[in-house]
C-alpha cells in the first residue's frame, strides 16, 4: 500500500536550497534509509514528512491525503497526522522536557486519554524495549547523549505511530546500543511499521535497511536502490562508506 | 553492522493501531498561538541576509561612525529642510539595495515605526499634532538609518568596528556572546516546540504546565551552556581580554562615504549663524 508520496518537492531556506525537485513513493512497512553528505537535505525531507515544514513547491500526500500548509493549519488534522507519524530528532536534547523519564514516555499516551493502567503498561514496555528500565525515575535533562536517544525513541514509540522517522538515531550510541536499536527497528518493521531513517554511516545500516535513497550535494536524489541492487554495486557501496 | 537476534516479541499494543478514546474537541488558546510563536521564532532564527558591495567596501569603523553621526544629528536637528536632505541622502543609498532586500527593509522599517509610534503617540495630547508628526518623522528617519546599517553590516563587522573605536573588550565580548547565544537559545526553543507539537496528539489539558516545562528546560540548558562556554574559553587561554582583528587602514572611499554626514553636521552647526 502506497503510504507516502512526494511529487517534485522543492524546499527553500532563505538564501539556500533545501530540496530540489524530489519525487518519491514509500509503501507501508518499508525500511528506508536516507543517505547523503551533510546538508544534502535528509533532515529537511524528514521535517516535511512529519508535517513540521511545508514544501515551497510540489505535492506531498500521506495515505492519499494531500498534506498542504492549509491542511496543517488546522490543529485537529495536524494532531491526527502526528499521531500516525512519529519522529526522533537528531538533537534529542530538544525532545525531552518532562521531569522524569517515565513522565516523558507517558506524555503522549496521557494526551490520548488512555486509562492509567494502559499508560503504565506502555511506559513499562517502552522502557524495556529501549533498555531504559534503570532510567525510569531519572531526570531526562541529566542523561547522557546515548541515553537521551533511547528515551526519545521510547517516548515516540509510546504513541504507537504507523511511521517512524529517525534522524541519525545511532549517533552517540555504543556499539551494543546501536545493535540493540537496529534490532528493535527491524522488529517494529516486521510488525508493520514504516521506518524512514536518515544516516550517513552505511556500515551501521547496510544489514537492516531494505531500500537506500541516496542524496547528492545538490539536494537531489542521486539514486534510489533496493538493498539487493546496492549489494551488486561495489563502487556505490565504496562511495557510501566515505560519506 | 548486523543487529542482534530478536529475543522477545513486541507488546500487542505496538502491533495494532491505537484507537484514541478521546477525540480532539476544541482548540485552546495555547494551541492556537503555538503556531504563531513558532513562526516568530523561526523568523528570528534566520539571520538577515547582508548586502555587501565588494567593489565599494567601507571599513566597519567608518560605517559605525557614519551611523552614529547621522542618528545623533537627526536627534539634535529641528530644521525640517536639513532633515529632508538627510532623508533624501538615505533614499539615494537605498537605491543600491537589491529589490528583495529593499522589500525586506521596507517591511522591517514599517514594523519598527509602528512600534515606535506607540511610544511617541502620547505627545499628541501634550504638544499637538504638528509636534507628533515631527517626532514621528525624526524617529522613522533614525530607524531607517539603523535598519540600513543592519542590512549592510554583518555582526562580525559591527564587532570589528567597535574594537577599532576602542570600545572596552568586555563590552564587545559580552555583545558577541549575547548575539550568538540569543539566536541559539531561540533555535533551541523553536526545536523544542516542534518536538512538543509532534507529540501533541490531542488538546492539552494543562497547557500552562507545558509552557513552564519548556521554559524551565530552556533555563537549565542556558545555564549549562554558559558554564560550558566559559570552561571552553578558559581552556583556550581566555584571560579577560577579547582580541579581535582590526580592519586595515582607511581608504579614500571611507572618507567619501563619511563626507555627507560631515557636511550635514557642518550645515547643522553653521546654518543658524
Amino acid at each position: 500500500m502506497l503510504l507516502l508520496k512526494l511529487v517534485n518537492i522543492c524546499y527553500d531556506y532563505p538564501n539556500t536550497c533545501g530540496l530540489d525537485q524530489l519525487s518519491l513513493d514509500i509503501h507501508a512497512g518499508e525500511f528506508v534509509c536516507l543517505m547523503g553528505p551533510n546538508g544534502s537535505g535528509k533532515s529537511t525531507l524528514l521535517r516535511i514528512l512529519s508535517g513540521l515544514a511545508s514544501p515551497t513547491t510540489g505535492d506531498y500526500q500521506f495515505d492519499g491525503q494531500a498534506i498542504t500548509a492549509t491542511y496543517l493549519a488546522d490543529a485537529q488534522r495536524r494532531q491526527q497526522l502526528h499521531q500516525r507519524i512519529g519522529m526522533v530528532f537528531q538533537n534529542t536534547d530538544v525532545q525531552l522536557f518532562n521531569t522524569s523519564v517515565a513522565e516523558e514516555i507517558a506524555f503522549g499516551p496521557r494526551q490520548l486519554g488512555l486509562a492509567s493502567a494502559v499508560i503504565e503498561q506502555r511506559v513499562t514496555d517502552c522502557l524495556e524495549l529501549t533498555d531504559c528500565q534503570d532510567l525510569r525515575d531519572r531526570i531526562p535533562y541529566q542523561l547522557s547523549g546515548g541515553e537521551k536517544k533511547r528515551v526519545a525513541l521510547a517516548s515516540v514509540l509510546a504513541l504507537n505511530p504507523e511511521v517512524l522517522l529517525l534522524d541519525e538515531p545511532l549517533n552517540g550510541l555504543t556499539i551494543a546500543a546501536q545493535q540493540q536499536m537496529l534490532t528493535l527497528l527491524q522488529r517494529l518493521q516486521a510488525s508493520g511499521k514504516t521506518i524512514i531513517m536518515a544516516s550517513h554511516n552505511y556500515q551501521q545500516v547496510q544489514a537492516v535497511a531494505e531500500r537506500f535513497i541516496i542524496f547528492n550535494s545538490t539536494h537531489q536524489i542521486d539514486a534510489d536502490l533496493a538493498r539487493a541492487d546496492l549489494n551488486q554495486q561495489p563502487d556505490r557501496q565504496a562511495q557510501l562508506m566515505t560519506l | 553492522m548486523k543487529p542482534t537476534p530478536s529475543t522477545t516479541n513486541l507488546p500487542e499494543w505496538l502491533s495494532n493501531p491505537t484507537t484514541s478514546p478521546s477525540r480532539p474537541s476544541k482548540v485552546n488558546f495555547w494551541q492556537r498561538n503555538q503556531r504563531h510563536l513558532r513562526g516568530l521564532l523561526n523568523h528570528l532564527a534566520q539571520p538577515t541576509p547582508i548586502v555587501t558591495d565588494q567593489r565599494w567596501h567601507i571599513t566597519p569603523q567608518i560605517k559605525l561612525i557614519r551611523l552614529l553621526a547621522l542618528v545623533i544629528l537627526i536627534a539634535l536637528i529641528n530644521n525640517v529642510v536639513l532633515l529632508w536632505g538627510l532623508a533624501l541622502l538615505l533614499g539615494s543609498q537605498l537605491l543600491w539595495l537589491p529589490p528583495q532586500q529593499l522589500r525586506q527593509f521596507m517591511s522591517h522599517w514599517l514594523v519598527s515605526i509602528g512600534i515606535a509610534a506607540i511610544f511617541v503617540l502620547p505627545s499628541y495630547w501634550l504638544a499637538g499634532p504638528a509636534t507628533l508628526g515631527f517626532f514621528i518623522f525624526k524617529t522613522s528617519l533614525m530607524l531607517a538609518n539603523a535598519q540600513y546599517y543592519r542590512f549592510t553590516t554583518s555582526v562580525q563587522d559591527l564587532l570589528t568596528g567597535l574594537k577599532a573605536l576602542h570600545c572596552p573588550d568586555i563590552f564587545i565580548m559580552t555583545l558577541a556572546i549575547a548575539l550568538t547565544y540569543l539566536r541559539m537559545l531561540g533555535q533551541h526553543l523553536l526545536l523544542t516546540m516542534e518536538a512538543l507539537e509532534l507529540r501533541t496528539v490531542a488538546p492539552t489539558k494543562h497547557p500552562y504546565r507545558l509552557i513552564g516545562a519548556l521554559f524551565g528546560n530552556l533555563y537549565l540548558k542556558s545555564y549549562t551552556y554558559a558554564l560550558e562556554l566559559y570552561a571552553a574559553m578558559e581552556a583556550r587561554g581566555f584571560n579577560g581580554h577579547y582580541s579581535r582583528g582590526i580592519a586595515s587602514s582607511n581608504h579614500w572611499r571611507d572618507y567619501l562615504a563619511l563626507s555627507p554626514a560631515l557636511v550635514a553636521w557642518m550645515l547643522f552647526i553653521f546654518w543658524g549663524r
